[in-house]
Parts: C-alpha cells; structure tokens; sequence
C-alpha cells in the first residue's frame, strides 16, 4: 500500500510517501520546521515528495494525518488537506494521534508504563499513558498538569515508567519529587513522519479523521448584555 | 469581446465558501452563450454553534468548517450529477474574512485541485457578491453596487470583472453589525438582522427619534457606530423595556438605517455621474442585509426616484453562499485571469486594492 503521511500539528511540516510490504520503507520525505504558515507549505511539499518518488496522486492508496493534540490551526490544515485529497482520489484517510505516535517512537519493553507528554502552555500538560504488553490505557489523553499525572502514575503497581514528549523533564521532575524514577526515551515534540505513516496504514479506515482538540473553544456565553425587560 | 465570450465553450467550476460561519459548496456552470445555471448550492449554516455566544466565534467556526467542508463538497457534486471529470475549475474564497476557515477553504480546494489537475481560482468574497447579479439576472457592466453585510458597508461601481471602484465605505461598524449589536441590546435572538426586521413589523417607527449619522454630508461614505449608541441610550431611558417599546424601536433604527441609506444613495450616484464612466442604470444591493425586506423596499423606491432599476438578488443568493464564488470563477476564467497553485488566505482583501484606507477602519487597513 501507497501510503502519504502528514504532519502539521506542531512546529514542523511533515510529509512522506511510503510503502507497506516487507516492512514499512519510506520513499520520500520532506521536514520543514516552520512554526506557523503550513496551509503554504503542504500542498508544494506533497508536490516535491511525489516528483522525487516518481509518482502522481492517482498513485496514492491512503492518506495518514497526524490529529493532534497540537496546534489547533495547524491540525486543522493537515486533517483538512486530507480530507480533500480522499475525497478526490477516493481512498480512505486516517488519523493518528500525536502522543500515540510520540508513545510508539519510545519503543519501549512491553512490561513498562509509557507516558507521552507534550507541552500546553498555560502550565498545562497534554498526556497519554498506555502499556504496551496488554495495550491498556493507563492514562487516556487530556489536557492536565504535571501533578495529576503524576499522582496517577506514582498510585499504578510500580512499574517502571517512561516518558516521552516536549514535557517529559517537567513530568520526570514532579515524579521523582513523589520517589518515582523515570527513564527519558526522547523530549521530541512530535514523531518522525515514518511513524505516522507505519501508524496510519494499520489504522482501521472508515473514520473521517478529525482533530483531538482536548481544550474546549475558548468562548463564554455572552449574558446580561442586554437592556432591561418587563 | 462580446462575441468571443458568447463563442467560448462551457465552463462548470466548484465553488468552496469558508470565510465565516457557512461551510458552502456549489457548482455552477456557464453555457455557450454566456449564462450561467446554478446546478447546486449547499450552505451548511453554524447559526446553533454560535447562537448562545451572540455573534460568530471564529475558532468554533474553524471547527465546524473542518468536519463539514468534504461533506458539503460531496453533497454539491451530487446534486449536481457532476463529477471531478466534469470541473474545468475549483474556485474558493481566499479572503476577507475570519482566516481560519479561509485556510481550511482555500487548503481543501488546493489538495482537491492538486489530486485531480484542476485550475484554481483564488477569489475575493466581495467579488462573489459583487457580481451575483451578471449570473441571476445577466445584468451587464457597468452598475452600482450597494454591498451591506455583518462585515460590509460600501458602494461600488462595478465596471467590469476585476474592476471595482470604491465610491464610499463605512468609517466604523458595518450594517450587518450594527443589527446584530442592536438585537442584542435588546436581548433578541441572534443572528440580529432578521430579529430585528421580524420586531419592527408591529413597531411605530417615529415614536423614538434617532440619529441618520454623516446624511447630508458629501460623499458616500457610512457610519452606524452613532446610531448603534443612541439606540442603547434610547433603550436605557425607557428600560424596562415592553414588546411594544421593543418594536418601536426596532421600526425606529430600521427606518434610520432607511433614511441613511437613501441619502447615501442620492450622493453615491451623484458621484457615478460626475466619473468617467457615465451612468449606472441599475443598483444592485447585495450581502445579509439585502436580505431585509423592509430596506430593500426602501432602496427599490430610492432608485426608482433617481432613474436607477433596482436588482436584489433571492436572499439565499444575497447571504453568504458557494454559487456566486463559483460565478466569480467562471466570470475570471472566461476573461482570462490567471489560475493560480499558491493561495495565500487573506483575512483583510480590499475589492478596490486603490482605494485609500478609510480613517477608524481599524489598524490592519480597511476593511473592504
């Protein structure tokens, strides 16, 4: 299966054509560390994967797409571009989240916990924890703080733990404040785009994919604007 | 020029409407001689999403964009009985507007246009509106155009496709706003243009005695910002408010924005008048507040005075929707505009790019 892999929930702008068999091998890529203005960057780098792979659109079997949590613009674009090009090619595209990814990249022994954590500003936390020898999920995705996770990690069977993400220090910091002692497998924000193209051609098809925001919009109801009534 | 475009083949653009809370897709196509047919025109409106929060808020708007837009895309085919084969162009609003659903616009029709080798056709919003009336009542250049919506306010003498000469514009709130401020001031149901009309109905219009702000002054420009105010301290005096009182002074701002918008009007085509393309013969109004029944009367009888037809398109065609992004494609491809692989989305596109910035039109340039 030709697979395209996107990312565009964080800092970076990801993309990369690869094909399952024997094993996943990735064809072509292309990583951008842009910050902001993926919406101009995606299709031309989709475009650059596709020429040095000798391939066209019409080739392309499955769209895989990182859903955050992340950027909530930036996931939008990515799920977005997605959406547009199953629609057009009619293939099916499929999300892979940010912090399972981050969590397959750590590669870690089946009889660990492994925590994803990502940086949400504001003092939060966007964390996952799962292990991986009976896919439990120890910790489902959330927005939180450092402390209540870990006060659930420290409360589990005293496994040995490992994080990963952009806050695993911070997390690791207030765990071992608690006597836990993590391992880092990575402080990287996202995970390489292979993985999310291994990710997603496992991925079950059949689902739009559609952004993980984990924060609600940031809007209140407007009342008492309005003048008296009798 | 008039034969070479009645010679020229059919064309059927899809076109993707994002720029605030209607996720929207048509398809349109133009026949030989020059006509266009509307053969599909999907609006996914967000009123209920935004409902409880008073006016549009832009990330639930991205949102809704995002897990709707494929959807509206497939439904507009569809109904169509279209397929990718049958597109000679994606056309998409890449501005003004709220610039995250731009973004999922504009990225969505460039992916589609990229997978099955379409044109891409970049189009300003106001320009969709400003040329409804060439698709629904084959009106021909050049004509004057009243454009009033939640984020316009402005008279355009529409001289061609791509030519667009700004002859007034609002220097605070847009018309569109300044219902929506004043219905929910007084606690009616957003959105506040067609609450506001439906309230007036049974209102005595003179009972209040409101401001016509900048009527009687040269030029054509607006202002509601004024208006908007007095109808608050009007409110406050006589709070608490009846359903009588309600509706008098719906019918007294109505009949204000009336009064304000025949003064403009007579000073607006005074304007045409003294430029060098002649006269307009026709007035079309277009946006939202087009909608309103009550000015569009009002505006028929204002032309009418001045020698001018007047030309409102259906309301569905007036409020945002994909058919006429989709005519303003087909119109710039058939005159040789350019399509174009990299749309960078715009959430501030003057239609007249000469025109001068309007002084209170905020700190990022005009509005329009």
């Amino acid at each position: 299966m030709l697979i395209l892999a996107l990312d565009t929930a964080g800092e970076n702008c990801a993309v990369a054509l690869a094909k399952t068999g024997d094993g996943l091998s990735v064809l072509a890529r292309r990583n951008e560390v842009i910050g902001r203005g993926h919406a101009e960057r995606l299709m031309p780098m989709i475009g650059e994967v596709l020429a040095e792979a000798g391939l066209t659109y019409a080739d392309l079997e499955r769209i895989a797409v990182t859903t955050g949590p992340g950027s909530f613009t930036g996931t939008r674009i990515g799920v977005a571009a997605a959406r547009g090009l199953a629609l057009a090619l009619a293939i099916p595209a499929v999300g892979v989240g940010v912090l399972d990814a981050l969590i397959e990249a750590a590669g870690v022994e089946a009889n660990d916990v492994i925590v994803a954590a990502l940086d949400a500003r504001r003092g939060e936390i966007y964390a996952k924890a799962i292990r991986p020898n009976d896919g439990k999920i120890i910790y489902d995705a959330q927005v939180t703080t450092a402390a209540d996770l870990a006060q659930a990690i420290a409360g589990l069977g005293g496994e040995p733990v490992t994080l990963t993400g952009s806050a695993a220090a911070s997390v690791a910091q207030v765990l071992s404040e608690r006597g836990v002692m993590a391992a880092i497998a990575g402080e990287a924000a996202s995970a390489d785009i292979s993985t999310i193209a291994a990710l997603g051609a496992l991925a079950e098809s059949g689902k739009s994919p559609a952004p993980l925001y984990l924060r609600p919009p940031d809007a209140k109801p407007q009342t008492g604007m309005a003048v008296a009534r009798k | 020029m008039v034969s070479s475009r009645s010679s020229s083949k059919p064309l059927t653009v899809l076109g993707i409407e994002t720029s605030c809370d209607e996720t929207a897709a048509a398809i349109v196509t133009r026949a030989s001689d020059g006509s266009g047919m509307i053969r599909s025109n999907i609006v996914l409106s967000q009123l209920t999403e935004h409902a409880a929060f008073g006016g549009v808020v832009p990330e639930i708007a991205a949102r809704a964009h995002v897990e709707a837009l494929d959807g509206v895309i497939a439904a507009a085919l569809r109904e169509a009985k279209a397929g990718w084969n049958d597109l000679d162009a994606i056309a998409v609003t890449a501005g003004p507007g709220l610039i995250g659903g731009l973004l999922l616009g504009t990225v969505t029709a460039a992916a589609i246009a990229a997978a099955r080798g379409l044109a891409l056709m970049p189009i300003n919003h106001l320009e969709g509106h400003a040329l409804t009336a060439t698709l629904t009542d084959g009106l021909a250049f050049p004509y004057l155009l009243l454009l009033v919506s939640g984020g316009h306010s402005q008279f355009l003498l529409v001289e061609g496709v791509g030519r667009y000469k700004r002859l007034g514009t609002t220097i605070d709130d847009a018309l569109g706003e300044a219902f929506d401020k004043t219905a929910k001031l007084l606690g009616l149901a957003y959105p506040g243009g067609p609450s506001v009309e439906l309230c007036a109905r049974n209102g005595d219009p003179e009972r209040f005695d409101l401001p016509r702000p900048l009527t009687g002054t040269a030029g054509c420009d607006f202002s509601f910002s004024g208006l908007k105010t007095a109808v608050r301290q009007v409110a406050e005096a006589n709070a608490p408010l009846s359903d009588q009182d309600l509706a008098d002074l719906c019918a007294g701002f109505q009949m204000a924005v009336g009064d304000v918008l025949e003064d403009r009007l007579r000073h607006a085509v005074a304007a045409c008048r003294s430029g060098p393309n002649g006269r307009p013969g026709h007035l079309v109004a277009a946006g939202g507040v087009a909608a309103n029944l009550y000015l569009r009367e009002r505006l028929e009888q204002a032309a009418a005075a001045l020698g001018l037809t007047f030309i409102a398109p259906a309301p569905d065609l007036c409020t945002d929707n994909a058919a006429m992004i989709a005519w303003a494609g087909v119109s710039r491809l058939v005159e040789g505009f350019p399509a174009s692989d990299n749309i960078a989305a715009r959430a501030r596109w003057p239609l007249d790019e000469a025109a001068e910035p309007v002084i209170g039109a905020g700190r990022k340039g005009a509005r329009a």
